[in-house]
């Protein structure tokens, strides 16, 4: 009889054991599922899904003053393959589908850790799929990344082709200058060349429309084409991250006894490598580097022309940032940039190939200045002109 | 007994927080001046430190940074470098390579931060220490961290 009510009390305490092992399994699959979330995103090119470990696993790439709580939408979209984008459509449970303007809302889209978006102040609770319509400069031929061999094509130094992209003028020379003008965005400078502002680049033997890198900004830009290599590669992916650990267009060339001068604004955007850097701060407080910077360029090229020259004139960024580039004080900076170029291009000698790119372009703001860092064609969309003497 | 024990762990830790912190670093003083020398991170601990309150970092991205340093005026360091009244600017470099010009007038009121907010910037923002350069409202390339050397330039 003992046994019997033994055996009746093992057997009810078994079925609570079960009754609370299969309460727990439910409890844990049920915060299990709050945890696995993920949103399709759905585009021409590409079709992947976000989830939270692409969330965690991107951190890193994340800006330092970025406010999103989990990570930037463009960062997402930039490491599946997405370089310019015109608009997204989100569907979501209780909106329906929504439309974004790239332009306008991408500076404001995250993706929360727990799978939610946050797009311009509104919370997207239960995003169900993200459609991603693609600019047509998404399949765009040309980067920055074309800059690096380029350059050592033209100076007939050897590098390892397979590794990088191709080089886009290969007739050989014995100087390279390679201007860089920052912010000038491909479209500002079809609108430049159309008013007859910038005379010094309308003759060409190459001139195309080129990507630049993500996030559109001075460093990460400037990165890509002395490594040649995407931010990704070569280190350099967000603010404040200033040396890359991978071989320069200086170091190249100094290992082959070649000699290269960067002559810049103020400041280094980014460490060149082994090479000459001339500062040009503004020492006669105009305001202003670039008269600096073509002082310094003028007093180099008195006393010899390097194998290769760097010069980076920050004005028209500079201009863009304070009253926006649809005006009359960027077009006045065009203007005088264009004299120093061609004062420059003056002064250089025969068989010497000269380069001109922009790190990134620029678009409005709502305030009447000018900003950049977004995938979107008045960011991302630069040039590379290559002209000879 | 556990009363003690517990005084000494906070002795200890105010002792650690608020000690020097050991850092093998120094900074050159070089181009245009009539005494160029070199000066470690133990050496301006030990010299005058005044406390700016409240400075502004102006930031091209976000929003401007509002926070209090404590080093020392950067124009007293000029002046044991005997730097003359011609210099127009000074290059910053830091430990990466990085290099920026700063005119008189951006410098003229800064000072070598070695705390940020009463607390050694090497412990509690070792990526942008030991020391930094706190140019009070100007833009936030000119605070540069990791400071190795300060060339003068005349004009």
């Amino acid at each position: 009889m003992e046994l019997y009510k033994r055996r009746k009390s093992d057997i009810g305490m078994k079925k609570y054991v079960k009754e609370f092992i299969v309460g727990m399994l439910i409890l844990v699959s049920l915060s299990s599922c709050k945890y696995r979330w993920k949103i399709p995103v759905d585009s021409a090119i590409n079709l992947f899904s976000i989830n939270r470990k692409m969330v965690e696993d991107y951190q890193f790439l994340k800006m330092e003053d970025s406010t999103c709580s989990g990570i930037p939408l463009e960062i997402i979209f930039y490491q599946n393959g997405f370089l310019v984008i015109d608009e997204i459509t989100v569907i979501d449970g209780e909106n329906g589908r929504t439309k974004y303007l790239w332009k306008e809302s991408a500076e404001n889209a995250c993706v929360t850790n727990d799978g939610k978006l946050e797009i311009d102040d509104e919370k997207i609770s239960n995003p169900e799929r993200i459609f991603v319509e693609l600019n047509d400069y998404q399949n765009e031929e040309f980067s920055l990344l074309n800059v690096y061999p380029t350059v050592l094509s033209i100076l007939g130094v050897e590098y390892s082709r397979d590794d990088f992209e191709d080089a886009i003028f290969t007739e050989p020379a014995v100087h390279v200058v390679l201007f860089l003008l920052d912010g000038l965005g491909a479209i500002k400078l079809d609108s430049a060349l159309d008013d007859k502002l910038i005379s010094a680049l309308e003759d060409n033997v190459f001139y195309e429309k080129a990507l630049s890198a993500y996030p559109p900004k001075t460093s990460i830009s400037t990165a890509v084409v002395f490594t040649g290599k995407p931010p990704i590669e070569n280190g350099v992916y967000r603010s404040l991250i200033r040396k890359s650990d991978l071989q320069t267009i200086c170091d190249v060339l100094s290992e082959v006894n070649l000699d290269a001068v960067i002559v810049e604004g103020d400041s280094l955007a980014v460490f060149p490598g082994r090479c000459e850097v001339i500062l040009s701060g503004d020492r006669d407080l105009n305001g202003g580097t670039d008269d600096n910077v073509y002082q310094n360029v003028m007093a180099v090229l008195e006393k010899r022309t390097p194998d290769f020259l760097f010069i980076h004139f920050h004005g028209i960024d500079d201009i863009g940032h304070n009253y926006g580039q649809l005006t009359s004080e960027t077009d006045e900076k065009l203007k005088e940039i264009n004299r120093y170029i061609e004062s420059i291009y003056s002064e250089l000698g025969k068989d010497t190939v000269v380069i001109t790119i922009a790190d990134h372009g620029m678009h409005e703001t709502g305030s009447g200045k000018g900003t950049h860092g977004n995938l979107i064609e008045e960011d991302m969309v630069v040039f590379i002109h290559i002209n000879k003497k | 007994m556990a009363l003690t024990i517990l005084v000494i762990c906070l002795v200890l830790l105010i002792t650690a927080c608020s000690s020097v912190p050991e850092v093998d670093w120094e900074l050159e003083f070089s181009g245009d001046v009539g005494n160029p020398y070199t000066v470690s991170y133990m050496e301006l601990t030990k010299m005058k430190i005044i406390d700016l309150q409240d400075v502004l970092m102006e930031k091209s991205v976000g929003e401007d940074e509002v926070g209090s340093w404590s080093g020392i005026p950067f124009k007293d360091l000029l002046e044991k470098a005997d730097a003359s009244e011609n210099v127009v600017t000074v290059t910053a470099i830091a430990a990466d390579g990085y290099a920026i010009e700063i005119s008189k007038a951006e410098y003229e009121s800064s000072i070598l931060a070695l705390k940020k907010d009463g607390e050694w910037i090497q412990k509690v923002d070792p990526d942008h220490g030991p020391i930094r350069l706190v140019c009070p409202n100007m833009p936030a390339n000119r605070w540069v961290f990791q400071l190795i050397e300060i060339q003068v330039n005349e004009k």
